[in-house]
């Protein structure tokens, strides 16, 4: 419990930190995948393997990526636009409505794999 | 150059309002009592230790560590040593605004019945001209017609204390809001419409979070059902810095989650937009006991 708010008040930190320094070219797999400006998936999505990266159940959790998404195509598609295939989800559309670039997005899908 | 300037301001607007709805619950019901027995029906099944008058503690209700805060801070505005500066001078200052005599020897008291207990859990009405008028702008109407200067919306010090002194003397009363003309269908319908649509770059409707996902944890904090959130407006925040309180009205709110989805322009304060919206939301928490001044993180 104490190592949870501990990563939180760390998380709220870094996220903080980051949040004057991000750059529209922002490449760090880390900060497009963490940071509220950006892809923020841990807001909705929860890392199984890795605890202390909980503050949201309201997307299914990263657990056996590769083996749910052998074709990475469909992992970025869902990134893009999720309401293509559905369309009533709460996930924004970061590549449609340009919250994140392709360069970008293809940068969290490799990232978003290894769990 | 003329036309083309307002096909840009035709288009913006346009994207604005035309967007793409969610479809949840309550989204298909076409009257009123209709809408708000689907919610009901709908968060049976998905937050079903909520009931009742449980429904004002909203997102309290799934997490105990946010309800134990909530009651240290509650005890705290109740204690007469401990009390917090802010919380104090708040309803010292809307006590003063709503004494205080108008140039003509009235006060706000003249504008509502009973002296205005129990007044605010009637409001917003619809107008005449099917207008919506919240409680903070049937304040400003009573300075208005008494020949004195409306407050500004955006002043938690003056509006904002105002209110929260004024709903305290409806303090418990249960609010009624009455869907039955058809200005008031109208205003109902078009609340309705903008709570259902995606707005912003995160393309979020307010039903995204607050019906759809309703119970579940975003970013750490729990998502309130809509049910039951009018009814402890205006209420206290900390600054997550500093802890100082500040009063937030319940548009200051609805700007704050737009803001959250990032839309560029969020509606103004007493916009026909923002005033509907609320005529809608307050609604679906017909029946439930007003307490303004609560705490909430």
């Amino acid at each position: 419990m104490r190592k949870l708010a501990m990563a939180m008040v760390l998380g709220v930190m870094l996220t903080q930190a980051h949040a004057d320094t991000v750059q529209p070219t922002e490449m760090n797999p880390r900060i497009l995948f963490e940071n509220n400006n950006l892809g923020n998936c841990l807001a909705c999505h929860t890392v199984l393997n890795h605890p202390e990266m909980t503050a949201g159940n309201i997307g299914p959790p990263f657990i056996a990526m590769k083996e749910r998404f052998p074709d990475k195509e469909k992992l970025r598609e869902i990134i893009y636009d999720e309401q293509l295939n559905n369309p009533d989800t709460i996930m924004p559309p970061f590549g449609r409505n340009k919250v994140l670039t392709k360069e970008q997005i293809d940068v969290i899908v490799d990232y978003i794999l290894q769990f | 150059m003329k036309a083309s300037a307002l096909f840009l301001i035709l288009s913006f607007s346009l994207t604005a309002f035309a967007g793409e709805v969610v479809h949840t619950a309550g989204e298909s019901e076409t009257t009123a009592a209709a809408t708000l027995a689907a919610l009901r029906a709908y968060y049976q099944v998905t937050i079903p230790d909520v009931k009742g008058d449980a429904f004002v503690d909203g997102a309290l209700n799934f997490n105990a560590g946010a309800r134990q805060y909530n009651d240290f801070w509650e005890k705290r505005f109740k204690d007469d040593f401990d009390q917090p500066d802010e919380y104090r001078q708040a309803f010292a200052d809307g006590k003063t605004l709503w004494d205080k005599p108008f140039s003509d020897g009235k006060s706000f008291s003249d504008c509502f019945p009973d002296g205005g207990r129990g007044a605010a859990a009637g409001y917003p009405k619809v107008d005449n001209h099917g207008a919506v008028v919240t409680f903070e702008r049937a304040l400003n109407l009573c300075l208005e017609m008494h020949h004195e200067q409306p407050l500004a919306y955006d002043n938690m010090k003056t509006i904002g204390a105002l209110s929260l002194y004024a709903r305290r003397l409806s303090d418990g009363a249960r609010i009624h809001i009455e869907v039955k003309t058809k200005a008031e269908e109208a205003a109902f319908n078009r609340g309705k419409m903008l709570y259902y649509t995606r707005l912003g770059q995160l393309g979020m409707s307010c039903a995204s979070c607050h019906i759809q996902q309703a119970g579940k944890t975003l970013r750490s904090e729990e998502l309130s059902p809509v049910i039951g959130q009018e009814a402890h407006f205006p209420v206290f925040r900390p600054n997550r810095e500093t802890a100082q309180l500040s009063v937030v009205t319940l548009q200051v709110r609805f700007q704050g989650c737009q803001k959250n989805v990032k839309v560029a322009q969020p509606f103004a304060l007493n916009s026909a937009e923002l005033n509907d919206l609320e005529y809608f939301h307050t609604y679906l928490s017909n029946g439930l006991p007003l307490h303004s001044g609560a705490f909430r993180k």
